[in-house]
């Protein structure tokens, strides 16, 4: 059995000796450099754009101005700001150039004039519409309510009730490959290489809105530097590099430099809670409300991390009465989208900071508050018609308990030498598994080797790794023969990609499923050469087996003898088709749950130093230990910077301040820190591989665990995620 | 002092993994630029301010981040690229470290961290965590939480000792 074990990555190898291949890598004969000239106002009236003395450069071969196009979610003034500039960074121009120094040196010659429109910043100010910050819109994009029994009413019988602002800033996903794509241009069939997280869905928007000038779109995923949902959607320089090809009938590359990645790169979280809660002097919650306000930016494709957001409002506890008033606000800022966790961090940001802060007011304990609360009985409804699916919750939470207590009683003694010391726990549920479903082909090569195409658009996961194992044991044959290919609109016919933790679960099954009717094609396949009945025989470890005549078939003689004699005529008696597809996806999404616990000092001159750091999860089934325990390396040291060092800033009239590395600090190898993982699998969901997912948990479970820790070290509610040098102080 | 006009480009020579490169570039050419057009493409940009050290190479026995230096700066020079630490097909023991210890993902940062942990196991043959950290505080990586690689690098360090 492969599965559970250790398996080194079948993806390293290209990585290690530099023969991965970045979109930015790939170079095409005849391509042309795509520059874009981007607002440096925030929201603005255009009136003039002279591009005459940009064409008058040696080597620059055109400008492109004024490209609107409609998609859902979007402004007018897209792909390009053609009328009124919505935000600082949003393109308004596009060189077209034989050198990417040239193409930059052109957009020197570009005049935009312009009239300064006063810019929408702040989202409570957003929501009063006053002024508007979107071609005249109303800045209210978005409004909803979730309510589930009688939240008022439960509120007002409660022993206490507390009220708490809740405020999570901006954060820039910052993968280490800044977005960029090329554009082949073979007549009216285009070949996109991209930067991306899902191939299929970037061909289904970009045909959508080409489809009138192109046949098709091929869409390749290049090597992905890192996209931690950043590069799920469509993006303006998407639409302008195609439009561009087709225009001037070459192909196309663009690059953002990091400074662009800051600018156009969908910004996250962004969400504002005033959340309301009802409780009983033992502890018991009755009753959230709270009111929600996602500053959205120009754009409202962002409104359903609200959504998710606001429906998982009680956590994994017994709340029976929720009620929560969503409103998404236009704001003249880059647009709001995923990154990793999607609404979850934000949730359990609200959930874990509420039990704690009611800890505090009734003196109590804070895992005997939440163990008050939590769900005993899977599966359970919340009040907002979420289901949660399977597990131990209490097993989960008692486990990471002995390690809190254990912080705790360190935090004590290096309080009394005087240090600034706290621990913190958090407890979370997550939903995952976006669907609605992904794809597989399982192939029987004329060698003998199995090659898995997915669905899914693995980049840094080990997916691919991952999904080998799973088909090995499947079949009963080695890792070593089973290669696992993806990122092809033209390898695999329909698909949907890599983000809300599906990849492994999704892919993973569809591949087992696949794998299964790649048995029985070849099991009619061998009878004929075996002359047996297909009744007769069994599968077993990459063999076909008559245990009556004891005659046995291996995967490559099956494979070679239905692919030999070329130039022959067809001698089967059945069909030699040594390939299968098959889909999978859930009727719910899975539900993992997990716990982060912290010991946090902060230091005299109020540096943040976590001093150890333990997680627990369970995500059913671990397919394999290291890749899981990667991903929850990576996240909390996500989650470490979105508590402590990460935040979008824009000044008051709507420039941002965080422009690069300098000014937006993520994580270096010396404030980050080593922690502990274990896992427990007793959530398993009800599919042939009965894992759940573990990409984004640590995003999930860190923030409040590492603001709860910093509370206690520095003895001041925290209501703000990141925490800023003055509240540590 | 030689006077370039503009346009005008100078003629340089690199020698890069063991190999003589000669070319003619304009003067205000980054040499991460270059080095990427000879075909070293394993050396990257990942930002413009020399944050996050995707560029590293080594540069006449120092690393250096490759987005700083113009190319004419290094006219002469030797430049090690990760593309030159394998050895006829045999990964070096700090890329063998990083596969065993899992101390890549999407793989990005990782020519310039190898890159880097190569130049601080030759400036220190056993160092500590916190050097390590230390060491590796100008290569940003935003997938693996740099756990893994410090291990990587650990682990690395005491092989090539013994």
């Amino acid at each position: 059995m492969y599965v559970g074990q250790k398996v080194r990555r079948k993806e390293d190898y290209r990585i290690l000796t530099g023969n991965a291949r970045y979109v930015d890598d790939i170079d095409l004969p005849n391509q042309l450099f795509l520059a874009i000239e981007r607002s440096e106002v925030p929201h603005a009236r255009i009136k003039r754009i002279d591009y005459s003395d940009a064409l008058k450069l040696k080597g620059v071969k055109g400008v492109i101005v004024g490209l609107n196009l409609p998609l859902e979610g979007r402004p007018r003034n897209f792909p390009m700001a053609k009328d009124e500039i919505l935000y600082v960074g949003q393109p308004i121009a596009a060189v077209l150039a034989e050198d990417r120094y040239l193409a930059y040196d052109a957009l020197d010659y570009i005049t935009v004039e312009y009239e300064e429109l006063p810019a929408v910043v702040d989202p409570e100010e957003a929501l009063k519409d006053e002024v508007k910050a979107v071609e005249g819109r109303s800045n209210i994009a978005y409004a909803q309510t979730y309510k589930g029994c009688d939240p008022e009413e439960a509120l007002r019988k409660s022993d206490r009730t507390v009220e708490v602002k809740l405020e999570i800033s901006r954060v820039a996903p910052s993968a280490m490959e800044p977005r960029g794509g090329i554009v082949e241009y073979n007549g009216n069939r285009l070949t996109v290489y991209a930067s991306t997280q899902s191939p299929h869905y970037m061909r289904s928007f970009l045909l959508k809105a080409f489809g009138d000038r192109v046949s098709d779109i091929r869409v390749v995923m290049a090597d992905v530097g890192g996209a931690f949902g950043s590069k799920l959607f469509p993006y303006p320089e998407e639409f302008i590099a195609v439009h561009a090809a087709l225009t001037y009938r070459t192909s196309v590359k663009w690059a953002n430099t990091r400074r662009e990645d800051f600018l156009s790169t969908y910004h996250a979280r962004g969400q504002t809670h005033n959340v309301k809660v009802g409780f009983n002097k033992d502890g018991r919650v009755n009753a959230v409300i709270d009111d929600l306000i996602i500053d959205l930016g120009a754009g409202w494709h962002g409104t359903y991390l609200a959504d998710i957001a606001a429906t998982l409002v009680t956590g994994p506890y017994d709340i029976p009465n929720a009620l929560v008033n969503v409103k998404g606000v236009l704001t003249n800022k880059t647009p709001l989208d995923q990154y990793r966790g999607a609404g979850r961090p934000e949730a359990a940001f609200v959930y874990e900071r509420y039990m704690d802060v009611i800890a505090d007011e009734l003196k109590m304990d804070p895992i005997e508050v939440r163990k008050r609360n939590l769900i005993r009985n899977l599966p359970y409804k919340n009040p907002l018609g979420i289901k949660y699916d399977s597990g131990n919750y209490l097993a989960l939470l008692e486990k990471a308990e002995k390690v809190y207590r254990d912080f705790e009683r360190r935090a004590e003694e290096l309080r009394k030498q005087g240090r600034r010391v706290g621990a913190g726990l958090s407890f979370y549920v997550e939903q995952n598994n976006f669907g609605p479903w992904e794809s597989a082909i399982v192939r029987l090569l004329s060698n003998g080797r199995v090659q898995v195409v997915i669905g899914a658009a693995p980049h840094g996961q080990g997916t691919a790794t991952g999904i080998a194992q799973v088909v090995a044991d499947e079949l009963g044959i080695s890792l070593d023969d089973v290669d696992v290919v993806w990122g092809d609109t033209a390898l695999i016919s329909n698909a949907f990609g890599t983000y809300g933790s599906r990849s492994l679960t999704l892919a993973g099954n569809a591949a087992i499923l696949a794998a299964r009717r790649l048995k029985e094609n070849i099991m009619k396949l061998a009878s004929g050469f075996m002359r047996s009945d297909v009744q007769e025989l069994m599968y077993k470890d990459g063999k076909v087996i008559n245990p009556k005549t004891n005659q046995v078939m291996t995967l490559r003689e099956v494979a070679e003898k239905a692919t030999r004699n070329l130039g022959g005529v067809w001698r089967y008696r059945a069909e030699p088709l040594l390939e299968a597809s098959a889909s999978f996806g859930f009727d719910n999404y899975t539900f993992p749950y997990g716990s982060h616990v912290a010991l946090i000092e902060v230091t005299e001159e109020g540096k943040v130093r976590v001093l150890d750091y333990y997680a627990i999860d369970d995500i059913g089934v671990v397919v394999n230990p290291m890749l899981a325990e990667g991903q929850v390396h990576g996240g909390t040291i996500q989650s470490f910077g979105e508590a402590v060092l990460e935040e979008v800033i824009y000044d008051k009239n709507g420039v941002p301040l965080t422009q690069g590395f300098a000014e937006y600090a993520i994580p270096t190898a010396v404030e980050s820190f080593n922690m502990k993982w274990e896992y427990m699998e007793e959530g398993k969901s009800d599919a042939p591989l009965p894992a759940k997912g573990i990409g984004e948990g640590a995003t999930i479970g860190g923030p409040p665990a590492i603001i709860r820790a910093l509370e206690k070290a520095v003895g001041k509610r925290l209501t703000r995620l990141p925490v800023r040098m003055e509240d540590l102080a | 002092m030689k006077v370039v006009g503009p346009e005008e480009k100078v003629k340089i020579t690199l020698k890069v993994n063991g190999n003589v490169h000669e070319v003619e570039v304009e003067p205000r050419r980054l040499l991460v630029h270059v080095l990427r057009d000879l075909g070293y493409k394993s050396v990257r940009v990942g930002c413009d301010t020399s944050h996050c050290g995707a560029c590293t190479v080594m540069l006449n026995g120092r690393s250096v981040k490759s987005c700083t230096v113009l190319a004419v700066e290094a006219d002469g020079a030797e430049i090690l690229t990760l593309e030159g630490l394998t050895k006829d097909g045999k990964l070096h023991p700090i890329q063998e470290a990083f596969t065993e210890h899992h101390a890549l993902q999407c793989g990005y940062c990782t020519s310039g961290m190898i890159i880097q942990a190569y130049w601080l196991l030759n400036e220190n043959a056993n160092p500590s965590e916190e050097e390590i950290r230390e060491g590796i505080s100008g290569n940003l990586c935003r997938c693996t939480g740099y756990q893994n690689i410090v291990t990587a690098i650990k682990a690395a360090a005491q092989k090539m000792r013994a």
